[in-house]
């Protein structure tokens, strides 16, 4: 339907002439031209609008969007007729680089429906491609017909502008719309570029990390245990989009799948996915599923950032916890009673901290059921057969000669055994340290240097002893690592040894300093036939399994395996609370008895300091803040401006 | 760029003896001590989250701060009929353009900077990392500078100092409001208007203490865009 130039030119010569040219012919450009642009303009808007947001109703899309394809494609046919029209060479040469821009919004459209439509996917033989391949095209092709379509639009309009008052003008000034056009290029392409920098940025991830206090990082234990699975760990992610909380999450599990192929996750809208969300058991915002196999684990958080801040603190350890839940079946760990534990520490034993709850949650974060092993529980006849640890953890009181047998008889049969002495105990320890083939001196250490922690400010403070001695042992690994600025508290500690012609294999996984001595006596002095020495203070022993054991019943590594150690005062909720490389020493221990000690490392559980202040300090720093620091400022600034102008009034 | 640095120069100078660029100093400071005062004072806190909320604040503040300094660099000129002066200077439009942009950040550096007190009054009773207080401080500057940016588009572009500041503050509030929009959209749109928003998810990484090079390059982008923007604008007298 293009106007011929022979029609159109009455129209033109209608027009006023330019003031400024009055001898010159009035232009031939048909009266449909100045709609050209908008024209091409408003059907890109209908093509947006047919294809974002009908993009459901597929009546009302084809109507947009085939109205908005035929829009742009005629207005830039009349536009290419124009150019090739057009008497003028300075005219032509405008409307031709007009042309081409409103070309490039058509390739822009080409490539668009060529990536997102069904057909236009099976013609370039996207739908049948590889995953991978098909996300490089989705991708390569969004950023391709954007940016043409920004520098398609962005000039033209600006060409457009430049060129609205000259339409009617018998002369057009071809530099002014190459200057428009040539700022719209720049912008759009600034605009382009900024966009794929930002990208490409985004995409390397590099950061630095000061924070002192954060959603916790994925740790190397996490990400150990990760890369052991021999099959695929899938994590599903329920967040509402674009969620502070969901956000934190994403940057955690990103983390984790850098370094783990094994690893995928995916973020899930519950309400846009409703049958993901009920196959998985979600019914609520905020919620991450592990699936390892048929294993499905769920870890629920909060939407709302501020309730959500406490569990992102701890977010690896829950996350660790709920992952080795997925990963391994649940194992129970006895906790020995009946003879004065830590664990069963009550009223003033309980008051300082002689008690096992952080032990107790650290067995828990590890996929160990703990519970009760006692007389009434059998102790005196036989370990349970589903007992994959056994924990004695300081007793009071010697055990019964059938339960030291009992005990025997599980170490014999594979059993694994965490074993803490305290040097206080009234009763002999030396049977249970035999249960590891140890011996057990129950003399108190103290040191004679300075590598001890003040508690009551006298000399019974050198008993309690510091120590950063690791050996290289698994039990050991992560604080091995770290012992330069590591050191595990050990608050009055016997001794180990080993005992004489034992067969097991003993590795002492921590020893005190050079400084330290028993302290027979009990004066915290050296003197007498005492003498500086490094003592053991703790063990980690294996021994093979017995002929005649079967296999199949032994829980965890195919041995015997002990852990010992000669303070049980170290495993309390008091040192556990006080040092976290008692946790880690703990956890290390647990890990290697459980045969998990490929998992060793630190879990990341961020402290933050609370700023306690009183009412006086409030007002300083309120009236300080507040009122002396603005007040000075502008104080400052009228001094400066009274000394400006009188300087001007002088020199006037 | 001498030029550049010529017009900043004489900006600052203005600056100086003007009272006030003083007085918006000293108001921006009262705002971050009553917003510091009302979070770091207000019952026992982490120190962690007073540092973090003291950001968000101070972020803010320098957001409109650096707006209303933007909005005389132009306009002012344009309503006092001295950008004629500027235009016919033997200088370019993008080196007036940069000497003001310097100009007006160094005082808003100058502005944000003199606050440091208040992050480093929380080592007297609480924990916090110097880095963090670096990177917090770096990226209220980054923001600072794509408002700044963003104020003298706005400025270019307006015919008075009034009709610059509801554009500055109408553009700003679009920029910084994104977020809201990405929220109530669908992928992939939502994620793009999340990316372009000027605060929410952008600033809040420097705010916990964590420098991105995905956000350094964004703010880095969206002020030279404007500028740009600005520029092109003053040179779209020689073609309007």
């Amino acid at each position: 339907m293009a106007l011929k130039p022979k029609e159109a030119a009455p129209a033109a010569e209608k027009a006023p002439e330019g003031k400024a040219d009055k001898g010159a012919k009035a232009p031939a450009a048909p009266s449909y031209a100045p709609f050209l642009a908008p024209a091409f303009v408003g059907s890109l808007v209908l093509v947006f609008i047919g294809e974002r947001m009908l993009g459901n109703v597929e009546t009302w899309r084809l109507v947009f969007s085939g109205l908005g394809v035929l829009g742009a494609g005629v207005s830039t046919a009349l536009r290419f007729v124009q150019a090739s029209a057009e008497k003028d060479p300075e005219r032509r040469k405008i409307e031709r680089a007009l042309s081409l821009f409103a070309a490039l919004g058509l390739v822009a459209l080409g490539i668009y429906f060529a990536g997102n439509t069904e057909v236009g996917r099976r013609m370039l033989g996207i739908l049948d491609a590889a995953p991978d391949k098909r996300a490089r095209f989705d991708g390569a092709s969004t950023v391709a017909w954007v940016v043409l379509i920004l520098v398609s639009v962005v000039p033209l309009v600006f060409g457009e502008i430049a060129l609205a008052p000259m339409r009617r003008a018998p002369r057009v000034e071809g530099r002014r719309v190459r200057a428009a056009t040539i700022a719209g290029l720049s912008l759009a392409l600034a605009v382009a570029y900024a966009a794929l920098f930002t990208y490409a940025a985004g995409e390397l991830d590099a950061k630095v990390d000061f924070s002192y206090f954060r959603t916790a990082k994925a740790s190397e234990s996490t990400k150990k245990i990760v890369t052991s699975a021999p099959d695929t760990v899938e994590v599903r992610a329920f967040f509402p989009p674009m969620n502070d909380v969901g956000l934190e999450v994403e940057g955690y599990l990103a983390d984790i799948a850098k370094g783990a192929p094994n690893f995928k996750y995916g973020f899930y809208d519950r309400l846009l996915n409703p049958q993901l969300a009920k196959d998985n058991k979600v019914t609520q915002d905020a919620v991450i599923v592990i699936l390892r196999g048929p294993t499905r684990e769920t870890l629920t958080l909060d939407k709302e950032m501020n309730k959500a801040a406490a569990k992102l603190k701890t977010l690896d350890a829950d996350f660790q916890k709920a992952l080795l839940k997925a990963m391994k079946e649940q194992r129970t760990a006895y906790f020995t009673v009946g003879h004065g534990e830590l664990n069963e520490g009550q009223g003033a034993a309980a008051a300082e901290g002689r008690t096992s709850k952080i032990l107790r949650r650290l067995l828990e974060s590890q996929n160990y059921v703990v519970k009760d092993l006692g007389m009434p529980q059998g102790l005196a006849n036989v370990v349970p057969e589903d007992a994959s640890l056994v924990v004695v953890l300081g007793p009071s009181q010697a055990f019964l000669p059938e339960e030291i047998t009992s005990l025997e008889k599980y170490a014999a049969r594979g059993g694994k055994l965490l074993l803490a002495l305290d040097p206080e105990t009234k009763g002999d320890l030396a049977p249970l340290a035999a249960l590891a083939d140890l011996a057990f001196d129950p003399t108190v250490l103290a040191t004679t240097d300075q590598l001890f922690v003040p508690r009551r400010r006298n000399a019974s403070d050198k008993a309690n002893l510091v120590s950063n001695r690791f050996s290289s042992h698994a039990s050991v690994s992560t604080l091995s690592r770290v012992s330069q600025r590591a050191v595990v508290l050990v608050p009055v500690a016997g001794s180990l040894d080993k005992k004489a012609g034992s067969e097991p294999k003993v590795d002492f996984v921590l020893r005190s300093s050079g400084a330290a001595f028993a302290d027979k006596n009990g004066n915290y002095e050296i003197d007498g036939d005492e003498k500086k020495a490094t003592f053991n203070l703790a063990a980690a022993v294996t021994k093979p399994l017995a002929d005649g054991v079967d296999k199949a019943k032994v829980k965890g590594p195919q041995e015997m395996r002990a852990f010992v150690i000669a303070d049980a005062d170290a495993l309390s909720d008091l040192a556990l609370g006080v040092a976290e490389t008692n946790q880690l020493f703990a956890m290390d221990a647990v890990r290697w008895l459980g045969g998990d000690e490929s998992f060793s490392g630190e879990i990341v559980t961020p402290e933050d300091v609370r700023i306690e202040h009183t009412k006086q300090k409030d007002t300083y720093w309120f009236y300080g803040t507040i009122i002396g620091a603005p007040a000075l400022l502008f104080g400052v600034g009228l001094l400066v401006t009274r000394r400006a102008r009188r300087m001007a009034g002088r020199k006037a | 760029m001498r030029n550049a640095l010529l017009v900043a120069g004489r900006e600052i100078g203005s600056y100086g003896r003007s009272l006030l660029g003083w007085a918006i100093g000293a108001a921006a400071l009262l705002v971050e001590g009553v917003w510091f005062s009302a979070n770091g004072l207000s019952g026992s806190r982490m120190s962690a989250d007073v540092l973090r909320e003291f950001f968000n604040g101070a972020s803010g503040v320098t957001m409109i701060v650096a707006v209303l300094m933007s909005i005389p660099l132009l306009a002012g000129e344009r309503e006092r009929g001295t950008l004629v002066l500027l235009n016919t200077a033997p200088i370019r439009d993008i080196e007036i353009i940069v000497g003001k942009y310097l100009a007006a950040f160094a005082m808003i550096a100058l502005i944000t900077l003199v606050s440091v007190y208040m992050p480093l009054l929380i080592f007297v009773n609480g924990k916090v990392s110097l880095g963090h207080v670096a990177v917090g401080y770096t990226g209220i500057l980054l923001l600072g500078s794509a408002a700044l940016a963003l104020g003298m588009f706005t400025s270019a572009v307006s015919r008075s100092q009034v009709m610059a500041a509801i554009l500055g503050g109408l553009l700003l509030a679009v920029m910084v409001t994104l977020w809201l929009v990405a929220k109530v959209t669908e992928p992939p749109v939502n994620g793009v208007l999340a990316g372009m928003a000027l605060h929410h998810q952008r600033q809040f990484p420097f705010m916990t203490g964590v420098l991105k090079l995905e956000n350094v390059v964004y703010y880095v982008a969206v002020t030279y865009f404007f500028l740009l923007a600005a520029t092109k604008t003053l040179e779209a007298r020689r073609w309007r």
